[in-house]
């Protein structure tokens, strides 16, 4: 019986004028989309390859490992043609030196504004906010609607229960919607092929599971569209009750939450730490220099009384011993930075995830929370892209410096030689004079790696809200249409 | 006759359910982008400060000028939070050393991506998303919904001219919504007040005129969407084409239309910019190496003035390649600005054929967010930079810029000398100069004008459907 | 004892942009104190001829006049005396009963009404008294109907033109507002109303005519009519039997 109910409602979908217009738009926007993201994503990954290139380019002219402008860049993911996430609003590359702490800086947004003004218009987008109107478009009048037109009081004139007529309804309104959202991503899986990105099976796993998350969540907007026209008696009524709903949850709950939880648990700025952190180094840095300034006084102290030949003779034997000891003591020096800007960021960190935590909780109040954050995750553009990439750049800056102190360069790479009366000269440790480094033997960032599994580990708890949501509604739209007033 | 008409269609809207839930929620939105803001400007201010004293503080731990790290700080402005444009996309922290280029770093969404991920609720949003739809909501109808429910036979059965019914439809219901919707602004800038945000004159004028954009947005939506009403025949079909419009002109052609135009308007990437001046730095760096090897080489008397000699040297070393390097750099940046405002140009010309996207052009204009925001604000802190540079010089004798010192230990006096700790209040103030307020307006005047425009188009639009509207 | 006509159709022609004739050469007259019906099935075009009556929809030949006025000619003058109830009567359903009446009144060049003068026309039409102050929103289409003829009678025109009146009432409404529309007559007023229903029409009329298919098949006075079964005279004209 059922099936009839079913095959009604998708019939009677398929030829109104709502779903064609409707329908076509989405499918018009998704694809749109898609194709627009593959072209930027294209974009990007140039932009990456050549700004690389030119930083070897510029590498191979070297004859110093120091002058190297040594940099860390972010490697473009495919999947940011469907979920752009903070992508674009966190840094797109590091410069890797000794003297600084790893910091992505330069982020598209900050390098190209224009882009920030509206934001980008990926897939993510779209089905978040029209496939969620369009959700509700469909529904809001599903069972008021039926009761204006009289055709409720028909149906039930015949051997149907309420279960089965709610069932086919939800049934044939949900592959109404189905089919175009489907056809509109499977267009764009094409379109990856056909203009040549390639996709490892891990990111062809990441769209997959993405579309099962876009299709969750429209669908949870269909059972909570049926469940408000279930409960309300007029369709104009249930429809503006649903579109506060909407915005609510598309507009405002996310960016309230996150808001709040800033104000409830404020975290030091970057610039306070930073400013620590910094004055800490110097402090330290000080202390070296005047310990190794004190250390050389005493050094020089028992050749006072000596003759010159026997001052030099004395210094030349113990020379190795002294630099042996100065060599620890900046070691010692660089540790006790290194560990006191660990520990810092470290806490900052916890304080950050804990205020993150709050307002992702607060958030998921909303299906459009959850689907969002579950789509970043899917696609790696999550806030943990920011950790994920510094981690890495800090492993990589500190494979890097090893090699350049290999290399003969480091910290203070410039030796200036003043000689008494005997002129001076200037020269970079681990120079060899002339020759051009060998550009092929520096080693190469490579960017982490964000698995299939590791993504659905990820998102799996927001996937499973999403779903015991539209459990919910489900049993919602159906337990209000089993007492609903059909006079 | 107007007067009834008014009247009535004053009254009809106001006391609808659909009239008290959605100007329920606007007024709440509203109020709470107004409390958020301002929330937000007490937050800002709080890390600006922050940011600045430990800065301060760092200074006063050193004992020479050469050894500071100066850093300062974009001053978070009341507007921008009400209008946030690009202010949290574009660094806030600069490192100022005498020469060099100087870089904008830290975005608040790079340092907090968490609030990258939903972003920041602010008037502007409110005007775009809610204002708009509140209008389309109450215009879909208007005319076609009078002729379902048969009323606008009644009405057309008395001896009123149709020119009378539309005019007092479009008037009455933009008074009916515009009125309301001042109460909840009114309240917001109470809040401004009561909060003590420490608004200028100049803050005041430019909120009126965000304000003003804001109404000028919500009336063209409106009009449009009367008009929309007047050419179609049933409500429920206008509705539809009503809520197209505006998923398309608030979501879709601006995001589109910058997408396109940075697809179609070729900008060279700023990286190839950027890896031309590090070049070009680096070859500048091995030839001062090289003539500082010959000054040492040549000058070899270590007399008392030695060292003085040899900072003065790279003194005029550092002058000499700092001229260049500007130079050079200027002419780099010149070249890649005007591509890209070119390619802006393409980019916010398209999206004028949204009206939210005018709006929210003016109103970032008005807010002084906009796109260009990264450039003024880089104009003023390269003129600070001179200024800094100036004061270095008068402190420690040299320019700054890539510099050996050199200490000869024995020198105990000087020594005693320099170990002074450093006065912070004597390092130059950094002030954005931003915009005047004249210049504030004439840039968004074109875009107010339009919208102002685009309402008189939709106006005399509904009217002429109206006039020949089938009644029947 | 012919006077001028309040109501007078000459010769009304119209044929839709589609090319459909819906009125061909329609000509009646209604004097005051005259109820005339325009009795039809579906589609006869009896909506037709009131729409060009109200200035609603121009005319493709002949001329509507109300009071002597061209409506045609000049719409604002002659709907001056014209009072209209539509077809359709759904009102403005956040305004309660007296609010709708008291808009129309004074679009109808009523001003200055007390609450009293709008409660005794509402208690005219049959409208229950605790109905006076509520919201259009949950009234039955009966309710709604007494009130559009509320707004009608209010206007206190010449000319009351009325588009299927009594389709949606209950017996005890209907009667009611049959009495309504005797009493108008009696006050002298012109009445011109459609209707498909031959009891109705049989019971109220002073003169009847006839429609289908946009043509004016016969007009019959209650006179004529006395002797004559109205049912079988309308099956019969309408399907051709009696040469019009
Ligand atoms: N806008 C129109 N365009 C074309 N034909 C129409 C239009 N409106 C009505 N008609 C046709 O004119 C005829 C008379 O309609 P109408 O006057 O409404 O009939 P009634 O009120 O007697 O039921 C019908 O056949 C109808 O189909
Ligand atoms: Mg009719």
């Amino acid at each position: 019986m059922w099936t009839i109910i079913a095959e009604k409602e998708l019939k009677e979908h398929l030829q109104s004028a709502r779903f064609i217009v409707t329908a076509g738009i989405s499918m018009l926007l998704l694809i749109a989309s898609m194709a627009l993201g593959i072209q930027h994503y294209k974009g990007r990954v140039a932009q990456h390859d050549q700004a690389i290139q030119m930083m070897l380019e510029t590498a191979a002219q070297q004859t110093n490992w120091n002058m190297v402008p040594a940099a860390a860049y972010r490697k473009p993911d495919v999947m940011e043609v469907f979920v752009n996430g903070v992508n674009s609003d966190i840094g797109r590359f590091s410069e890797i030196t000794l003297m600084r702490n790893v910091r992505l800086v330069r982020s598209e947004f900050s390098d190209d504004p224009m882009l920030a003004v509206f934001q980008f218009l990926d897939p993510t987008f779209v089905v978040l906010i029209v496939l969620s109107l369009l959700a509700i478009l469909f529904t809001y009048n599903a069972v008021n609607g039926e009761k204006e037109s009289g055709t409720l009081k028909l149906v039930f004139a015949n051997g149907i229960s309420r279960a089965e007529f709610i069932l086919g309804k939800l049934a044939g309104g949900w592959v109404a919607l189905l089919v175009p959202v489907v056809l509109a991503f499977l267009i764009g899986g094409l379109m990856l092929i056909l203009m040549g990105v390639e996709m490892d099976a891990a990111q062809w796993g990441k769209f997959g599971f993405f579309v099962l998350a876009s299709v969750l969540y429209f669908t949870c907007f269909m059972l909570i569209g049926v469940l408000v026209s279930a409960f309300t008696g007029r369709s104009s009524v249930s429809f503006l009750v649903l579109l506060v709903l909407w915005i609510s949850a598309v507009l405002i709950i996310p960016k309230a939450s996150t808001m709040l939880a800033g104000q409830a648990m404020p975290v030091a700025t970057t610039d306070e730490v930073e400013s620590r952190l910094a004055s800490f180094a110097t402090q330290a840095r000080t202390e070296f220099f005047g310990g190794m300034q004190q250390r050389w006084r005493e050094r020089f102290r028992p050749t006072e009384g000596m003759k010159p030949e026997e001052a030099t003779q004395y210094q030349a034997e113990n020379r190795p011993a002294w630099e042996k000891e100065d060599q620890d003591a900046r070691q010692e020096m660089e540790k006790k930075i290194a560990d006191h800007t660990a520990r810092s960021y470290e806490e900052y960190y916890n304080q950050k995830n804990r205020q993150e935590q709050l307002a992702f909780s607060l958030a998921k109040m909303s299906p459009a929370s959850m689907f969002q954050l579950a789509a970043m995750k899917l696609a790696g553009t999550d806030t943990g892209l920011k950790r994920r990439y510094e981690d890495a750049m800090k492993n990589y800056r500190d494979q890097y410096t090893k090699f350049v102190q290999q290399k003969g360069g480091g910290f203070g790479g410039m030796r200036i030689t003043v000689g008494r009366g005997s002129g001076g000269s200037v020269s970079m440790g681990g120079s060899q004079e002339g020759t051009k480094i060998d550009v092929g033997e520096m080693p190469r960032f490579q960017s982490p790696q964000y698995t299939l599994g590791e993504a659905l580990t990820a998102s799996l708890f927001d996937l499973g809200l999403l779903t015991i949501f539209n459990i919910l509604a489900f049993v919602g739209a159906f337990i209000a249409f089993l007492r609903f007033d059909m006079r | 006759m107007i007067k009834i008409l008014l009247e009535k269609e004053l009254r009809d809207i106001v006391s609808s359910t659909k009239f008290a839930i959605t100007f329920g929620a606007a007024a709440i939105l509203v109020i709470l982008s107004f409390y958020v803001g301002i929330r937000n400007y007490e937050e800002s201010t709080r890390e600006f400060e922050a940011a600045r004293a430990v800065n301060a503080s760092n200074v006063a731990s050193l004992t020479d000028w050469r050894q500071v790290q100066h850093k300062v700080f974009r001053k978070p402005q009341p507007l921008q939070v009400l209008v946030s444009g690009v202010t949290n996309d574009i660094g806030r922290t600069t490192e100022v050393r005498p020469h060099g280029e100087l870089t904008l770093i830290n975005s608040r969404y790079n340092v907090d991506p968490l609030f990258a991920v939903f972003r920041f609720l602010d008037l502007n949003f409110v005007v775009i998303i809610v204002f708009s739809l509140f209008a389309i909501l109450f215009g879909y109808d208007a005319i076609n919904g009078e002729k379902e429910s048969g009323t606008l036979k009644l009405i057309l059965s008395n001896s009123v001219s149709r020119a009378d019914v539309v005019l007092s439809k479009l008037l009455g219901s933009f008074l009916a919504l515009v009125v309301p919707l001042l109460v909840p602004i009114l309240i917001g800038c109470l809040m401004l007040i009561g909060f003590g945000v420490p608004m200028s004159g100049t803050d005041w004028v430019q909120l009126a005129l965000v304000i003003g954009g804001g109404l000028l947005c919500f009336g063209v939506f409106l009009m449009l969407s009367i008009m929309i009403s007047a050419s179609v025949t049933r409500s429920s079909a206008s509705f539809l084409f009503s809520l197209v419009i505006w998923i398309f002109s608030v979501l879709i052609i601006p995001k589109g239309a910058v997408l396109v135009a940075a697809q179609a308007v070729d900008v060279p990437s700023l990286d190839g910019v950027e890896a031309q001046k590090r070049k070009f730095t680096l070859g500048q760096f091995d030839q001062r190496f090289q003539k500082m090897g010959e000054f040492l080489r040549a000058d070899i008397t270590r007399d008392e003035t030695w060292s003085q000699r040899f900072v003065a040297f790279q003194d005029s070393l550092n002058k000499a390649y700092e001229k260049e390097r500007e130079e050079y750099y200027r002419k780099l940046n010149e070249d890649w600005r005007n591509k890209k405002d070119h390619q802006e140009q393409w980019a916010f010309a398209l999206s004028r054929l949204s009206p939210t996207a005018v709006f929210q052009i003016a109103a970032m204009n008005l807010a002084n967010t906009d796109v260009s925001l990264k450039h003024r604000y880089l104009e003023d802190l390269n003129r600070y930079q001179d200024e800094y540079a100036e004061f270095l010089r008068k402190k420690t004798g040299s320019s700054g810029g890539m510099q050996i010192v050199m200490r000869f230990s024995g020198q105990q006096g000087a020594q005693e000398e320099e170990r002074k700790s450093l006065n912070p209040t004597e390092l130059p103030e950094f002030a954005e100069r931003g915009r005047t307020l004249g210049e504030t307006i004439s840039a968004s005047f074109a875009d107010l004008g339009l919208l102002a425009l685009l309402n008189i188009l939709f106006f005399v639009g509904a009217f002429v459907r109206f006039l020949r509207f089938d009644v029947r | 004892m012919k006077q001028q006509p309040i109501i007078e159709a000459e010769g009304l022609t119209k044929v839709y942009e589609d090319g459909h004739c819906a009125l061909d050469h329609v000509s009646f007259g209604v004097q005051p104190g005259e109820v005339f019906c325009l009795l039809g099935g579906n589609g006869a075009g009896k909506t037709t001829t009131i729409n060009i009556f109200l200035g609603f929809l121009p005319q493709t030949e002949g001329t509507a006049k109300i009071h002597g006025v061209d409506m045609h000619a000049d719409p604002l003058e002659a709907k001056k005396h014209v009072a209209y109830l539509s077809d359709v009567v759904m009102l403005y359903p956040n305004f309660t009963a007296r609010q709708n009446l008291d808009f129309f009144a004074r679009l109808g060049g009523k001003r200055n009404l007390t609450k009293e003068q709008y409660y005794s026309v509402l208690r005219q039409v049959g409208l229950q008294e605790m109905a006076f102050e509520q919201k259009l929103k949950g009234f039955s289409k009966g309710m709604r109907q007494k009130v559009g003829l509320a707004i009608a009678i209010i206007k206190e025109a010449p000319a009351i033109i009325l588009d299927e009146p009594t389709s949606g009432l209950d017996p005890k409404a209907a009667n009611e507002f049959q009495s309504m529309i005797l009493h108008l007559r009696s006050q002298g007023r012109a009445i011109l109303m459609s209707t498909h229903d031959i009891f109705r029409a049989k019971e109220v009329a002073d003169t009847v005519g006839i429609m289908n298919d946009g043509k004016m098949l016969t007009i019959k006075s209650r006179k004529e009519l006395e002797h004559e079964d109205l049912e079988k005279l309308y099956l019969n004209y309408i399907h051709g039997k009696v040469a019009a």
